[in-house]
């Protein structure tokens, strides 16, 4: 299992920024493949970053790791490999979050659509759950910071660009989405309130794009509306 | 499709959430199920969290009650029949419908359906039932269920539930049957508890004859205590706890500190739920499931309160000071899970990572120990690191982080002194 790409005299560990030649991507990402399945697992995790030389430092993982064979859980002392460890860990993490935190709305022609943000560019991995998810749904699925979108359906993936506005809502959907909202507010303890807590767990760069943060009703308010129905 | 929405269904879902939310429960784990083509939905191992509520909590299914209507009157509960407090139920139809649109629009992982007892146990589950299986049939809903079963239900009403739902639970409520006796004198701990038993027989028989096109509870049983409404004391309630693990195999016990509901002079007076009591329960209960610690290295009879200010783990440390330091090179498993900072995933990769070299605060650290605690508990080949040693008579503090390192200095220099006085 050896790497096609320039062979590097020296073995120091720190000397990655001193490259003389680019490393190939397609090389590497080809290299990735024929490594063991937990190792292609946090290499394409790493992948989803926006760091410039990410394919320069995992030419040096890979690189590591072939000499050694070993997990590169052992050589986290390395500064390269475990800054690729430690940030696959997060975009796992991210992704894990993103998959609970997704909403979709329904609009106009039977489509299902999801906006929001995130650090890592993880747009791929979570329209690939939620097409698994839900199997008969035609899906839209926006990275807006990326302005990247995907549209699913039956099990087909299409990138897609907006030519015009979205479509409105249906009409079911301003319901539902009170009822969630009303659901979100009901379910919690007041005696408990723990708004920190909270806020930990969903961090306010989420919020924004949250049904139940939108226009948040207070409890009081909730009861106001029924007396006025 | 029909789509159900009246304006009051918005009303009987704020009431029957309002009744629900009580039962702490949440998970969603447990079962990894893909969907399949006309199905809706897929389960994780992991369980997924959708959202957090305003107390921190959570939220991961549609957690309500088929109906808010109860004949049974537990004091500690606010859906008892002598409340006087909105009264609804909500049609399968209904509720199936909006646990559908909930889960398309990914509110949620799946449903938990709680209920008040109305008429009589078997003929609520039933209503229940109905509801889970118009979700299954009509609407091919491959999510997460959790359905409870209400004491006093019948074998096949119990079968039905394991047949459709991922999880099935009946909450004990209080650790001892003089307490339920006295708060909930419907319910009997020991009939609770012969109902666990007869679940894993039930689902053990539905597996066996199975024709594979059921859910089987594969997630198991859980169940709740609450937490302060009553005298009992820690130990009593991990016994319990230790028990329905061992014995019964149920993957769960919640503990929910007690929020006062109602006035009641059986109850204590209304306080602040005992949150950091809670707390220190869970910790003590991850302990014995994933640990290896036994209860009676926890907590005694004649010792029988879990320390306040100490996480458990750390207090059995302190009282076992013998057991350290822990030579972090050459400790097996058992004894790196004893040592206050490493857990289970750390401890196995300093199992993994020791072999091809020594290893070092730092690296202890990128592997996920817990610096602050774990430093007065080991040595690395020999070395200690705690700025006071294992034995010193302030090491609690300094875990406490009340007392610098300069106070401690100033006091060993004069200490001498105390000894001559």
């Amino acid at each position: 299992m050896n790497i096609n790409l320039p062979e590097k005299k020296s073995s120091e560990k720190s000397d990655w920024l001193l490259f003389p030649q680019e490393v190939n991507r397609d090389d590497i990402e080809k290299e990735i493949k024929k490594t063991p399945i937990p190792i292609q697992r946090i290499l394409n995790y790493y992948l989803l970053t926006d760091f410039e030389n990410k394919y320069e430092e995992i030419y040096l993982f890979l690189r590591h790791f072939n000499e050694n064979k070993k997990i590169p859980i052992e050589k986290i002392n390395d500064p390269i490999i475990y800054k690729i460890i430690k940030t696959a860990r997060s975009i796992q993490r991210q992704i894990h979050k993103l998959m609970g935190l997704l909403r979709f709305r329904e609009i106009e022609g039977g489509y299902l659509y999801a906006s929001f943000t995130s650090d890592f560019n993880v747009i791929g991995p979570l329209t690939l759950h939620f097409s698994r998810r839900f199997p008969e749904e035609r899906l839209i699925i926006h990275d807006t910071k990326r302005r990247k979108a995907l549209f699913v359906e039956k099990g087909m993936l299409y990138e897609v660009v907006f030519l015009n506005t979205l479509p409105p809502d249906t009409d079911e959907e301003s319901f539902f989405c009170q009822l969630w909202q009303r659901y979100h507010q009901n379910i919690s303890i007041t005696e408990r309130e723990n708004k920190k807590l909270q806020r930990q767990n969903i961090p306010i760069k989420f919020q924004h794009w949250l049904t139940e943060f939108k226009g948040i009703y207070s409890l009081h308010q909730l009861d106001g509306d029924r007396e006025n129905t | 499709m029909l789509i159900i929405k009246s304006p009051d269904t918005i009303q009987k879902l704020d009431i029957l959430t309002r009744g629900a939310k009580y039962d702490v429960s949440c998970a969603s784990s447990g079962v990894e199920r893909k969907t399949s083509t006309g199905k809706l939905g897929n389960t994780l191992s992991g369980g997924l969290c959708h959202s957090w509520s305003s107390d921190g909590r959570c939220i991961s299914l549609l957690k309500t009650l088929q109906t808010n209507y109860c004949h049974n009157n537990c004091a500690y509960c606010i859906n008892r029949c002598k409340n006087d407090i909105e009264r609804t139920t909500v049609a399968p139809e209904e509720l199936a419908n909006i646990t559908y649109e909930f889960y398309r629009r990914n509110y949620i992982e799946g449903l938990f359906l709680s209920s008040g007892i109305f008429n009589n146990a078997n003929r609520t589950m039933e209503l229940m039932l109905d509801t889970v299986k118009i979700l299954r049939k009509r609407y091919g809903f491959n999510g997460y269920i959790h359905i409870k079963i209400l004491p006093g239900a019948e074998e096949n009403a119990i079968e039905e539930a394991i047949l459709w739902a991922d999880r099935v639970s009946i909450n004990v409520e209080l650790p001892t049957t003089s307490s339920l006796q006295l708060l909930a004198p419907q319910k009997d701990l020991k009939q609770i508890i012969a109902t666990m038993r007869k679940i894993n027989v039930l689902r053990e028989k539905l597996l066996s004859s199975s024709r594979g096109n059921g859910f089987y509870a594969k997630s198991g049983q859980s169940t709740q205590m609450i937490i302060g409404a009553t005298p009992e004391t820690d130990w009593q309630i991990l016994r319990l706890s230790e028990y329905l693990y061992r014995n019964i195999q149920l993957k769960r016990v919640y503990y929910s500190a007690y929020v006062p509901l109602n006035q009641e002079p059986i109850l204590p007076a209304f306080t602040r739920p005992p949150l950091r009591r809670e707390h220190r329960l869970y910790q003590a209960d991850w302990l014995l499931r994933f640990y290896k610690f036994s209860l009676d290295e926890l907590l005694t009879e004649s010792n029988p309160n879990l320390d306040e200010h100490f996480d458990p783990k750390v207090s059995w440390a302190l009282r076992h000071l013998q057991f350290f330091p822990v030579e972090i090179m050459r400790a097996d498993m058992f004894q790196l899970l004893r040592v206050p900072g490493i857990g289970p995933t750390s401890a196995r990769r300093i199992i993994q990572t020791r072999k091809t070299g020594t290893l070092s605060m730092e690296v202890l650290k990128k592997l996920g120990v817990v610096i602050k605690r774990a430093i007065y508990f080991i040595t690395i080949q020999g070395r200690y690191f705690g700025s006071v040693r294992l034995d010193h008579p302030l090491l609690p503090e300094k875990l406490l982080e009340r007392v610098s390192q300069n106070d401690i200095e100033v006091r060993d220099l004069f200490s001498h002194e105390h000894q001559l006085t």
